[in-house]
């Protein structure tokens, strides 16, 4: 049976969302708190506004119907809690169909993470933030993932650029940083021929004198 | 917060460290660390050495002075990239325990001094003399991990009067090994005293830290060790000197632990030591460096590592003198400007061994 409990939300910027108990307990801190008996109100978000708390319930209605339609495709279960559950079988099916619409429901929720975490900076950092306010792993794991891909295969430099940080080390320490980790400025194509030189054996006495004296740190 | 700011502080530690931990690749991770200051600060890099970084059978041929500068280089470089986490893996014994297992000394791996059913703490038995000490020993994720501090809760007894607090004057820490293995989940369990008088007989130390004063306050104290240290057995013990605290029933002394925590680098399953022999005898061990193991999630308990050894395997002996000089140079390159200390003999005497396993080649790595 459809469960009847609602609670509601309210956004530091005085909105207010209505949601299932199923799409509220996605979230661990709203969970605890109506736990804790407090879901009889608003509750009460301060750290969330209203345009992020819309992205945070959306992500935790796919989350539950997903959940629902899994449930379908991997044991033909009957129960069907949320209205717009994707699957409405009334018998078990066959296992090669099960397979196949596990597989189906595995892809559209690939493409529908790569939709939904398609966003602007800003609104990445807010939405991390919030996941990590809510307790919603899953939310907070796919952002963490979002964040990382923008910082992987770049330079210091680069990566500054992308998101307008400052460089506040001093000349001296930075001087102190590259000598100490020589493959800084190195692009991963770079890193990955040099390393591959030293496994083959094909530097020149210069350039293996060149990063002796670079990785001097190491070994003395 | 506008667009000039930095987001990783921003975000806060639990939200960074998500992001990135996220980063596989150890260049990544110093490129991460050289972007800003507050970058730098979060100190995350982990070496995933799941990168094919040997790439052909050619790596066992270098010449001697490339393949040793290649793999100190390595190894002094996951030694600055691993987390700092908490290193304890198991309880081994307590000297003494009241009440076991209520009391039993697992419950210091537990944070709280309570959790739903009841109290939490490791109690000792109860003494008229307050001079006697007390010893808690403890089995590290790691056969090898560099140790930064250990923290330590004493037990406030909430549930009796007065709410006393059963710390112990002074705490004293030691690491070393164990000359036989002990099996993990043995035996061991049922017959706590038995464990202890093992500890006592095969427990060798090869670090004693120094006395810190513990205070007579419910709270985490932290000991931070004068210099980082390497622990090479995985077998770390707290000795808890002196008792201040009389339980009114019976008018003994008690110490009571509720928490005890040691924080640093496990070096597994990058790097993994094995004793030759009696180490106490010979002194040697045998320091394994794998390129291709795969970085487990969890930390790595000794039985799963030696089962995963791989095709590949850089042998390095170390003499029992060497291991001094071989630690202080880890330790140079994981926090820089450590001072050496001269006391651990010439570069001669290092004695640091390379070889490819089958002993032939005995060239000296003195640098």
């Amino acid at each position: 049976m459809a469960s009847a409990k609602v609670f509601v939300l309210r956004t530091c910027d005085g909105e207010t969302f209505e949601i299932d108990e199923s799409v509220a307990y996605v979230s661990e801190t709203i969970k605890n708190m109506i736990e804790d008996g407090f879901g009889h109100d608003l509750i009460p978000l301060p750290n969330v506004s209203s345009k992020i708390l819309l992205k945070v319930i959306e992500y935790c209605r796919k989350h539950v119907s997903n959940f629902e339609s899994s449930k379908k495709t991997s044991n033909g279960d009957e129960k069907d809690k949320d209205n717009d559950s994707w699957k409405k079988e009334k018998e078990a099916v066959p296992e090669v169909e099960k397979d196949a619409e596990e597989k189906a429901r595995v892809e559209e929720l690939k493409e529908w993470e790569t939709t939904f975490i398609d966003i602007d900076q800003q609104v990445l950092f807010d939405l991390l933030q919030a996941a990590n306010y809510l307790n919603i792993k899953g939310l907070l794991v796919m952002a963490a993932e979002k964040a990382a891909s923008m910082i992987r295969g770049k330079t210091p430099e680069q990566i500054r650029e992308t998101f307008n940080i400052k460089n506040d080390f001093t000349p001296e320490e930075y001087e102190d940083i590259r000598k100490k980790d020589a493959m800084n400025d190195f692009t991963p194509e770079e890193y990955e021929e040099i390393r591959k030189k030293i496994a083959d054996n094909h530097f020149t006495p210069e350039e293996y004198e060149q990063i002796r004296k670079e990785n001097a740190w190491a070994i003395e | 917060m506008g667009n000039c700011s930095d987001f990783l502080p921003w975000l806060g530690t639990d939200v960074s460290m998500q992001i990135l931990t996220k980063l596989d690749d150890p260049a990544d991770l110093v490129r991460a660390s050289a972007v800003s200051r507050s970058w730098r600060e979060f100190d995350v890099m982990e070496l995933n050495n799941g990168t094919d970084e040997v790439g052909s059978n050619s790596s066992l041929e270098w010449g001697s002075l490339k393949r040793d500068y290649r793999v100190y280089a390595l190894l002094a470089h996951s030694f600055t990239s691993f987390r700092r986490k908490d290193c304890i893996l198991e309880a081994i014994s307590a000297s003494s325990t009241d009440n076991y297992p209520e009391e039993s000394i697992d419950n210091t791996l537990e944070p709280d001094d309570r959790t739903e059913e009841r109290a939490s703490y490791w109690s000792s038995e109860g003494e008229g003399n307050p001079a006697v000490p007390e010893t808690l020993t403890y089995r590290l994720v790691s056969g090898l991990c560099v140790i930064t501090e250990i923290s330590i809760q004493p037990f406030q007894a909430f549930f009796q009067f007065g709410c006393p607090i059963y710390s112990a004057k002074a705490v004293r820490f030691r690491m070393g090994y164990l000359m036989e293995p002990l099996e993990s989940g043995s035996d061991r369990m049922d017959e706590p005293s038995a464990s202890h008088r093992y500890i006592e007989d095969n427990f060798i130390s090869t670090y004693v830290s120094p006395e810190f004063p513990m205070a007579q306050e419910n709270s985490l104290q932290k000991f931070k060790l004068p210099e980082p240290v390497l622990c090479i057995g995985g077998v770390l013990q707290v000795e808890l000197l002196g008792r201040v605290q009389r339980q009114e029933m019976d008018g003994l002394f008690y110490i009571c632990v509720s928490h005890v925590k040691v924080v640093g680098r496990p070096l597994s399953p990058t790097f993994e030591v094995t004793f030759l022999d009696r180490p106490g005898k010979t002194g040697n061990c045998i320091l394994k460096y794998n390129p291709n193991v795969e970085r487990s999630m969890s930390p790595a308990r000794s039985s799963e590592v030696e089962s995963s050894l791989p095709s590949r395997l850089r042998v390095f002996r170390l003499m029992q003198r060497g291991v001094r000089g071989w630690e202080q140079m880890i330790i140079n390159a994981l926090v820089g400007n450590v001072a050496f200390d001269g006391d651990y003999g010439s570069d001669d005497e290092l004695g640091i061994v390379a070889d490819d396993g089958d002993y032939e080649s005995d060239e000296e790595l003195v640098e």
